[in-house]
């Protein structure tokens, strides 16, 4: 019985390793802001306003992208959007945990972040905008957090899926409307890119949750036979990119100000592909 | 036919001609041999409605030597083809002081759509006190793409068509207690099945109740939860199953 307690409290203690005090605990086991639940509000969301498209001049441009930005801090935050008003950048987009959940972390964002007229956003959730019913305050600043939206080039049109997966699943109703817009829609397209928060693979040994693989058993033969061309996420707070077929899985680095690692990807569309590079902060 | 009708038909043939020389074919060569079959109907986050399995193991066993070949078939309306895993593992018994301990290697194939299949080898240990059990093992996957779809997508030789996880810690936690001679009942915590092995963050809570009918025969049920998220998540429900199958003492 002694051993038994003693496996006990090592688990325990395994457990509260990955916890500090930006974490909420309360729906460790069971949570009321379901994925379901939170699609269905994004759904409302998409009906009364209409999925964004951007315009450029030119076949080839570029957009950035960042994940983890776990404000409070804002010094790398505040450098990317310098790098965002430069005219060879067209929009900015945040994978999830951009916040810890606090109402004051995202009123620090709201504040921060420039006029969406002049430079346009598009957020996600990620676990940790989600504690202390964050998603209450992220909706009602942001809106949706499972949308598109559209770059049309003089000759083509581009797709940029954003899907919430804060939660560690996309859930049924949020997978069928993705099913069902890959299917019917993805022909009108030159490429597709999908933004997510939760990183797919365990390419390295990590704590972090991951998408179920029983999800993943989906996911990955859906993207394949809909020639998805990257799919970016966050979540694991240190890159890896991983070509599987014609679809690229690229996990980011955090933007976190204090980490060595920090990092966002300035993606750049072209005739030809969808290339993408790091750009260091540190 | 159509390919993936026929993709399917291939599988599906192969899949229960394999179980049926198993079943057969292992009877003299082992001094035991048992069979596990159970049905299962469940929903998930993927399933799109409730889904229907069937899965058939065979083990033989001789001294501390047992292996095992076992297939699950299922019926869901996500699924394109019905065969949807195989299953095969080793096993060899040490003991352990007082203690039994298991050592297994498996090999599990599981085709996912006509174009891509996943493969599993893996290493598992197990070990069981009066009231407890544990099993503790690391798996390597490759999910891959089939030659059809290297050839329906005009992959080149720089494409890659092979991902690897290279490993994922396996762990089973049980709590047994027995009612009676024939009653008893099972709690576990796992992040893995006979066909599916979740990373290790995503663990799922099991109950099994079993019966004995006789000395060859044990009927069982089973009651599975799966959730998605752990520890710095806000977790959602992902799917439940519940399943009825029997263990039977052949010979």
């Amino acid at each position: 019985m002694a051993n038994q307690l003693k496996i006990g409290i090592f688990l325990l203690l395994l457990i509260f390793t990955g916890c500090n005090q930006q974490s909420d605990l309360s729906g460790m086991f069971y949570s009321f802001d379901r994925v379901n639940d939170r699609f269905l509000q994004s759904d409302v969301w998409n009906k009364t306003h209409s999925y964004k498209n951007l315009t450029v001049i030119s076949e080839n441009y570029q957009l950035l992208v960042a994940a983890d930005n776990h404000i409070g801090g804002l010094v790398n935050l505040n450098k990317m959007i310098v790098e965002a008003r430069k005219p060879e950048n067209l929009a900015m987009v945040f994978v999830g945990d951009v916040v810890s959940g606090q109402k004051e972390d995202y009123d620090k964002l709201k504040n921060v972040l420039p006029d969406i007229n002049e430079v346009p956003y598009f957020l996600i959730v990620g676990n940790h905008d989600l504690y202390f019913d964050g998603w209450k305050t992220f909706y009602e600043y942001f809106g949706s957090s499972s949308y598109y939206f559209t770059v049309q080039t003089p000759q083509n049109k581009d797709i940029f899926i954003c899907l919430d997966s804060g939660g560690g699943t996309l859930g049924a109703k949020q997978l069928a409307w993705l099913k069902n817009l890959l299917s019917s829609e993805l022909s009108n397209y030159r490429n597709c890119i999908i933004f997510t928060h939760v990183n797919f693979f365990r390419e390295n040994h990590t704590r972090s949750t991951n998408i179920l693989e029983t999800e993943l058993e989906v996911l990955l033969p859906l993207f394949a036979k809909y020639q998805v061309d990257m799919v970016i996420m966050g979540h694991n707070h240190s890159r890896s990119i991983t070509d599987f077929g014609n679809t690229t899985y690229l996990t980011m680095d955090a933007l976190k100000d204090g980490v060595s690692n920090a990092s966002f990807v300035k993606l750049q569309v072209s005739e030809d592909k969808v290339g993408y590079t790091f750009q260091e902060l540190n | 036919m159509t390919f993936k009708t026929q993709f399917q038909f291939n599988f599906l043939y192969k899949s229960i001609l394999v179980l049926i020389w198993s079943f057969f074919s292992v009877q003299p060569i082992f001094s035991q041999v048992s069979l596990n079959s159970y049905a299962e109907i469940g929903s998930n986050a993927v399933s799109e409605g409730v889904y229907g399995d069937f899965s058939t193991q065979v083990e033989g066993r001789t001294g501390n030597f047992s292996t095992s070949v076992g297939g699950l078939l299922s019926f869901s309306n996500a699924r394109e083809s019905v065969l949807s895993a195989f299953l095969f593992t080793a096993t060899n018994d040490f003991q352990l002081k007082k203690n039994k301990l298991s050592i297994s290697g498996f090999y599990l194939w599981k085709p996912l759509s006509d174009i891509m299949y996943e493969t599993n080898f893996g290493l598992l240990g197990a070990c069981r006190t009066t009231h407890f059990g544990y099993k503790l093992g690391l798996n390597t996957r490759f999910y891959n793409f089939t030659k059809a779809a290297i050839l329906l997508y005009n992959f080149d030789e720089t494409t890659q068509t092979t991902l690897w996880e290279p490993t994922n810690v396996m762990y089973k936690i049980s709590y047994f207690r027995d009612f009676s001679k024939k009653l008893d009942i099972e709690a576990v915590v796992t992040n893995f099945d006979h066909y599916f092995i979740q990373q290790e963050t995503n663990p799922m809570i099991l109950l099994n109740l079993g019966y004995k009918l006789n000395s060859k025969l044990k009927l069982y049920s089973e009651l599975g939860y799966m959730q998605a998220g752990l520890l710095n998540f806000h977790v959602n429900a992902f799917g439940v199953y519940l399943r009825g199958g029997m263990i039977w003492q052949i010979n």
